[in-house]
């Protein structure tokens, strides 16, 4: 599977992951992929998920994202995960933590 | 039952026996003072009981309070009386040949190796635990330590020049200063430059092993992939990489794990390719840090084919990345 989004210039972009990240991640392979999106694609991009074929690069400077019935949009991750990816630093934790 | 009262006995000379008949009692109503010896078959009891109720000792073993015990058994009071039981403590196999005191354990259970401590470097707090060696700085105050405080998170350490004062590390004596520690699945090495004794020191990390596999140091690598960027782009290998962003031709983002310390690092970045091209030599290179396009969460790049005068942005197959930094 892989994530689908529209870019600033308009062209698609695919996010796939590495195998190794993926097996450190619980849940469904569709929850795996949102924790991705939240992570690895700016906050607030709408996006898909998809395991379409997207292996033939003819015109790939042409692609263009068009929304489907799946639409999502890429949140924060949680504080906690922000500070076990590095996002923050323990100090910013400390200060936003309840 | 006849009985000899010794108070009517005024002496016995030489060469004499006072004899008890079997079945009969000499009795002292005082004291009796014996010069010789205590001999023969029979016993000294302190009832009529036949095994007596204070001690004996028979051919075999010492019997005491009526019970005889075992070859090497020791004696205990039970509080209402005695008991023989097998000898404990665990002491077989030390020997101390030392001149000196050789061990010292303190009120706190610290055990330092090599006499009495000179200083502050015997850790003495109630939150740590440790096995120090030597009795002062000439030994190089070397120590194993554990540490153990609520709310704080505990830590097993093995330190030099080091000891904790119950609130920061700090400098056994003037001079240098290292330890390493293991908290909560984690490997640091700390260094800290030449210090004053009893001063707090401030410590550099200068490796950390993460208990996910990573090293962070300046020397260790923070991220690397190989990976292929034709068709559906996949990684073959990678370290600390989560995600491929394919942005167009050529053009990649590799997201990491977990993000470096800050955007100024170094990345360098080659695509396996060359080959003879019709206009000379032709060969793709990879390059990194465009612009400023990488931040400490993604390092960007873009993979070029240099053909004689002639290049042009494209995949490729076998791309590489390496990246150091904070």
């Amino acid at each position: 599977m892989k994530i689908i989004y529209a870019q600033a210039n308009g062209i698609l972009a695919q996010v796939v992951p590495s195998p190794k990240f993926l097996a450190t991640l619980g849940g469904t392979e569709e929850e795996k992929m949102i924790h991705i999106a939240n992570k690895d694609i700016p906050t607030g991009t709408k996006y898909e998920i998809t395991d379409a074929d997207l292996s033939d690069r003819s015109f790939r400077n042409a692609w263009e994202y068009v929304a489907g019935d799946n639409e999502k949009t890429s949140e924060d991750l949680s504080l906690d995960d922000q500070l076990k990816y590095n996002h923050i630093t323990q100090e910013e934790y400390d200060a936003n933590a309840g | 039952m006849s009985k000899l009262k010794v108070d009517q006995l005024e002496e016995v000379t030489g060469g004499a026996n006072v004899t008890v008949s079997a079945g009969s009692d000499l009795i002292v109503d005082d004291n009796l003072y014996v010069v010789g010896y205590i001999t023969g078959s029979g016993h000294i009891s302190g009832s009529s009981s036949s095994t007596g109720s204070f001690g004996r000792v028979e051919t075999g073993n010492l019997t005491v309070g009526g019970s005889q015990g075992s070859d090497g058994e020791v004696l205990t009071s039970t509080g209402t009386g005695v008991a023989w039981e097998a000898a404990g403590g665990g002491v077989d196999g030390i020997v101390s040949t030392a001149s000196a005191t050789a061990m010292t354990i303190d009120s706190n259970n610290n055990i330092r190796l090599g006499g009495a401590a000179a200083g502050n470097e015997n850790f003495s707090w109630d939150s740590v635990n440790v096995l120090s060696f030597g009795a002062d700085y000439n030994w190089g105050g070397g120590a194993v330590w554990a540490y153990a405080q609520t709310m704080f998170d505990p830590h097993f350490n093995i330190s030099e020049n080091v000891y904790f004062n119950g609130m920061y590390d700090a400098y056994i004596d003037t001079n240098y200063a290292s330890l390493y520690r293991q908290q909560q699945g984690t490997h640091t090495f700390k260094v800290a430059g030449s210090g004053t004794a009893d001063n707090a020191i401030s410590w550099t990390t200068a490796l950390e092993i993460k208990n996910d596999g990573r090293g962070l140091s300046q020397f260790t690598a923070k991220a690397w992939a190989y990976f292929d960027g034709t068709g559906t782009p996949s990684f073959h290998d990678s370290y600390n990489c989560s995600t491929i962003t394919d942005h167009t031709v050529g053009t990649y983002s590799i997201n990491f794990t977990n993000n470096l310390g800050s955007a100024d690092y170094a990345a360098v970045a080659s695509a396996g390719y060359t080959q003879d091209g019709p206009y000379g030599p032709a060969k793709k290179d990879a390059v990194t840090n465009l612009d400023g396009d990488s931040t400490a969460a993604l390092c960007k790049m873009l993979v070029n084919r240099q053909d004689g005068s002639q290049s042009s942005i494209v995949d490729d197959d076998n791309i590489s990345l390496i990246v150091f930094g904070d």
